[in-house]
């Protein structure tokens, strides 16, 4: 609901305001994306910092899990994105 | 457009929330988390609309071809967290797929599973932030010979943070390509994660 109410604001906007005024306002969004992501991150480690300790005792798992879940979409994203795009 | 974002300012962030917490012992709540998230959601969804225009003014081939990479990544992220899955068995299928359908996000990803286990918003969270990492590393190895497909690496942060170098490596086509196929997967991931778990 965020998300289409904000791209439906969005629009509104694109419309309405002059080429000046949407390169004005799209930089002070994108500013503000970018303090709402600090602070989201920030509040993340906190919240993660309550349960450390219990992730820290699985050891080795927690290691090949972030490889893992890391490594493994991200080759098979390319994978299938070459053999459909061949190039 | 996003403005680019620091890797290390928020990896310092990360860290200073975790020292934060275990020095302090000062706790979040999780509405307060959801309250930031939607906030940043709203922000980001204007910020599609008001560059909607980019998106209009491409023709209807490369439209194509990105739809088409975007389904390649979205099919690529679930494949992915599959294998993840019969690989290490934890955490569950569910989990597993929402965790690679993050595709890079890595903010809504560690927010939206942390509140349903922190564990998850930790996996969620960080395996999130090396995706994008590793888009920084493989994509100027990659984007000479593989320009189109190797996008697909940064899954939605093509939109964004890892914009500047697929455009100087991969040129003007492969940037306008991107910030679609980042744009999009930034509109499908909040229906996505959920819908999974």
């Amino acid at each position: 609901m965020a998300l289409i109410a904000g791209t439906l604001v969005g629009l509104l906007l694109n419309k309405t305001l002059s080429t000046e005024r949407n390169q004005r306002f799209t930089h002070t969004i994108g500013k503000l994306t970018l303090s709402l992501t600090y602070a989201l991150v920030f509040f993340i480690g906190l919240r993660i910092s309550q349960v450390l300790p219990d992730i820290l005792s699985r050891g080795q798992h927690v290691i090949l899990a972030l490889l893992a879940f890391s490594a493994i979409p991200t080759v098979a994203s390319l994978a299938i994105s070459y053999l459909v795009l061949r190039g | 457009m996003i403005k680019k974002f620091g890797a290390s300012t928020l990896t310092l962030l990360f860290v200073a929330g975790l020292l934060t917490g275990l020095v302090t012992n000062v706790k979040t709540s999780e509405e307060f988390l959801w309250a930031i998230l939607l906030g940043l959601i709203f922000a980001v969804g204007v910020s599609m609309g008001l560059e909607a225009d980019k998106i209009i003014s491409m023709n209807r081939n490369k439209i194509f071809r990105g739809l088409k990479l975007i389904l390649a990544t979205i099919t690529g992220s679930l494949a992915g967290g599959v294998i993840t899955y019969l690989l290490l068995g934890d955490p569950a299928l569910k989990y597993s797929l929402a965790i690679s359908a993050g595709m890079g996000w890595y903010s809504f990803t560690g927010t939206y599973l942390a509140s349903i286990d922190p564990y998850l918003g930790f996996l969620g969270y960080l395996s999130n932030v090396l995706r994008e990492v590793y888009t920084y590393i493989m994509y100027p190895l990659l984007g000479k010979k593989l320009k189109y497909s190797s996008i697909s690496l940064g899954g939605a942060t093509t939109m964004d943070t890892t914009l500047p170098v697929i455009a100087s490596i991969g040129g003007y086509e492969a940037g306008v390509l991107a910030f679609v196929h980042g744009a999009f997967l930034t509109l499908l991931i909040p229906i996505i994660v959920p819908a999974l778990t």
